[in-house]
């Protein structure tokens, strides 16, 4: 009985952070777009040369955004699992 | 007819002690900590009782249901101990700063102020201490301050550190996986300070837009809105707080 109000518990938990990633999943794409896209216009700006900076952020903006949102989602799904003994 | 007199993105500064100017959104997060001072001196004098009424009986409710809540979210209760005092003041100080922000008198009482081009400007003494977003990015700077002094102390310098720095001689897709997870922790702050600098901010326009057209009565169904979101915001500020202390404080496997 008590082993299962603890699962019970756990997977509770596991509801909950899987709310908290999906609050923040918008946030986690447009940073890497910020981040790699910004760069890639400022140093096209830098370079003069427009716009090969710019597509390359905006791929690398693209993998490190799916690759963040795979990442977390990795996260929720193994803090779901019950411990190995 | 009236003229409609928008809020500004940015607080105004209200006056200056030496160099610093006190914005109108620092006074009224200085009136919040007093509430909330208030709060805890009154008590504090009334002592603890093993049979609550009044204050205490309310108070024991709030944090009693707060503790549950948090507790069913971080799944352990040991950890949400040491997580609960944090979370709970951000979610008391964000909720009150919020209703606080709707009393009378907040963003329509102020002092008119030559401002270059747009003429005379009129600068409340008093605005919602989140329709600022160096306010919101403060507070947001401290949960995530917090996520990563949870995480070194609880997993200590390696089993943290070594969930973002890892040696690309010997996993290159664990060293690339470890920045992207180094870049969530910037969205994290982003995520924090605009959401709730949105929704405050979008709020006030909300209640002065509608006040300007229709004075009377018709604003009291927003204001209604606005309780609402005042508590959900420093609902999802606490909570999203506590889901990251919790991600912080996991270890990879």
């Amino acid at each position: 009985m008590a082993k299962n109000s603890e699962d019970v518990k756990k997977q509770d938990a596991k509801m909950w952070s899987a709310y908290g990633l999906a609050l923040n999943l918008g946030f986690m794409i447009v940073t890497p777009i910020l981040v790699f896209g910004g760069g890639g216009v400022l140093l096209d700006r830098y370079l003069n040369s427009f716009p090969i900076f710019i597509f390359v952020g905006f791929i690398l903006s693209m993998v490190a955004a799916l690759g963040i949102v795979y990442v977390k989602m990795k996260d929720i799904v193994v803090m779901g699992k019950p411990k190995k003994k | 007819m009236a003229q409609f007199i928008p809020p500004t993105l940015a607080s105004e500064p209200v006056f200056h002690i030496g160099e610093f100017a006190v914005r109108n959104t620092h006074i009224t997060s200085v009136f919040t900590l007093c509430v909330l001072l208030v709060i805890a001196l009154i008590l504090r004098k009334k002592q603890y009782q093993l049979i609550p009424s009044g204050v205490q009986n309310f108070m024991e409710i709030l944090i009693g249901g707060l503790f549950d809540f948090f507790d069913q979210i971080v799944g352990d209760t040991e950890k949400t101990k040491k997580f609960f005092p944090l979370v709970t003041t951000i979610f008391l100080f964000v909720i009150v700063s919020n209703w606080m922000g709707l009393l009378p008198g907040f963003g329509s009482i102020g002092v008119w102020e030559e401002m270059g081009e747009e003429g005379m400007v009129l600068v409340p003494i008093l605005r919602s201490t989140f329709a600022d977003v160096n306010m919101t990015f403060a507070l947001a700077l401290i949960s995530v301050t917090a996520c990563q002094v949870f995480g070194f102390s609880m997993l200590g310098m390696k089993g943290y550190g070594g969930k973002f720095f890892i040696n690309p001689l010997k996993n290159p897709v664990g060293s690339f996986v470890g920045l992207l997870e180094l870049m969530s922790e910037g969205s994290k702050m982003i995520s924090f300070s605009f959401r709730l600098f949105g929704n405050v901010f979008a709020g006030e326009v909300l209640l002065l837009v509608i006040t300007f057209l229709v004075p009377y009565v018709a604003p009291l169904p927003f204001y209604g809105l606005e309780i609402f979101v005042g508590f959900i915001q420093a609902l999802v500020f606490a909570f999203l707080t506590l889901v990251f202390l919790k991600i912080a404080t996991t270890a990879h496997h």
